[in-house]
């Protein structure tokens, strides 16, 4: 049954379950439909090949354009036509229904915000203060554990794995998720957060839900790029300049572009976030990121600019 | 020697500082303020003279210093594939 659930800014109507809250009131932004299954094949497509990200062990997906719909194609789980207002979800009869979810979710929804020109960091956000401390990076940074460490010591949840951006003025982000997912090393730290219901997840993680903070849209206060370090201490220094543009453009959600057009407004985009919001790289082994007190140590660190 | 940036290419500066990237491989490629002050004299079409010249300039060095950084700097930019010679 179709549930309507606010997400990234959109009101979206889904056959296929989606992490959100529910939307009252009337209307849609993105129709999110299921159709027949169908045996969803490899990498080979014909076509314009608009990204591409495959896995060293196997999997990824593609998003290629081909003369009818752009599909982004997960081999062996689904296919979603990504059109105006749409997305069509084929999914393999073999994949798990909460796996299709998951996709759509995430890599569906950003790969369709993108292509709508909207600018789409992979990030977990919490806010505080009523501003977004945003955690980006690509997969296995450490994105979730910080987020999830964070709202253990007060923060409210913005979004995991995914944060659209909006440049009008200054920048926003919009709400997404309810719940972050950590990976098998995190589950210890799960164990330990007061106040959060964990539940297992398809793709072998542990979904941690914590307060969602009230508001969709907040403004965005520091830009958090964490890096795993081998020397036992934290630290938080400021990116300047073509570092901080690096830093962003290397955690989009959707990896592998290939577009002229979207890497080019990508890029411009990027500049943009770093002139108007600090860009801070933190380095720390992986154990100090779930240590008690992170919030506090990354709010006085946007508080005081820290040094570059 | 005439040079020129090399097609499908696109770049940003903040900062003084330029990300290039280059739009057939998605690489995406850092300057310093100092390579950033050549790469826009020539994406604004002048020669390596002009270029040098803007260096002195800027950084406030001898000409003889900022004609040497320019042409090592373009030598740099032209073996990364990022200029090509106009002629």
């Amino acid at each position: 049954m179709a549930r309507t659930v606010d997400l990234h800014g959109l009101r979206i109507r889904s056959d296929v379950p989606l992490e959100g809250p529910a939307a009252g009131g009337d209307g849609t932004d993105l129709v999110v439909r299921l159709r027949d299954p169908a045996p969803v094949g490899g990498h080979d497509l014909a076509g314009t090949v608009l990204a591409e990200h495959r896995l060293p062990a196997g999997g990824g997906y593609a998003l290629v354009a081909d003369w009818d719909a752009v599909r982004l194609v997960v081999p062996r789980v689904c296919s979603l036509a990504l059109g105006e207002g749409r997305i069509d979800v084929r999914a393999d009869p073999s994949a798990p229904v909460d796996l299709v979810g998951l996709l759509v979710g995430g890599a569906g929804l950003a790969a369709w915000l993108t292509l709508s020109g909207a600018p789409v960091l992979h990030a977990a956000a919490v806010s505080v203060d009523g501003t977004a401390l945003v955690v980006a990076g690509p997969s296995g940074a450490g994105k979730s554990t910080i987020a999830a460490r964070m709202c253990a010591d007060g923060a409210a949840l913005v979004t995991d794995d995914l944060l659209r951006l909006d440049l009008g003025e200054g920048v926003w982000c919009h709400r997404g998720t309810r719940a972050v997912r950590l990976r098998r090393r995190a589950f210890a730290l799960a164990d330990g957060l007061d106040g959060a219901q964990r539940r297992p997840t398809v793709d072998h993680r542990l979904a941690a839900s914590f307060p969602h903070h009230p508001a969709p849209q907040l403004p965005v206060g520091a830009v958090i790029v964490p890096r795993l370090a081998g020397e036992d201490r934290l630290v938080i220094r400021r990116l300047g300049g073509s570092d901080a543009v690096v830093a962003l453009a290397s955690a989009t959600r959707i990896q592998g572009w290939r577009d002229p057009q979207v890497l080019r407004r990508s890029l411009h985009q990027w500049r943009t976030v770093a002139a108007r919001v600090p860009v801070l790289e933190l380095s720390a082994p992986w154990r100090r990121l779930a240590e008690p007190g992170l919030l506090e140590t990354l709010a006085s660190a946007v508080r005081s600019g820290a040094a570059p | 020697m005439a040079l020129r940036i090399r097609d499908h290419l696109a770049y940003e500066v903040l900062d003084g500082e330029a990300v290039i990237l280059d739009l057939d491989a998605a690489r995406y490629y850092s300057l310093n303020r100092t390579a950033t002050c050549v790469w826009q004299a020539i994406a604004a079409g002048d020669d390596l003279r002009s270029a040098a010249r803007a260096l002195a300039s800027r950084f406030e060095v001898g000409d003889d210093r900022a004609v040497a950084d320019a042409q090592s700097l373009a030598g740099e930019l032209e073996a990364l594939g990022l200029l090509v010679s106009s002629e």
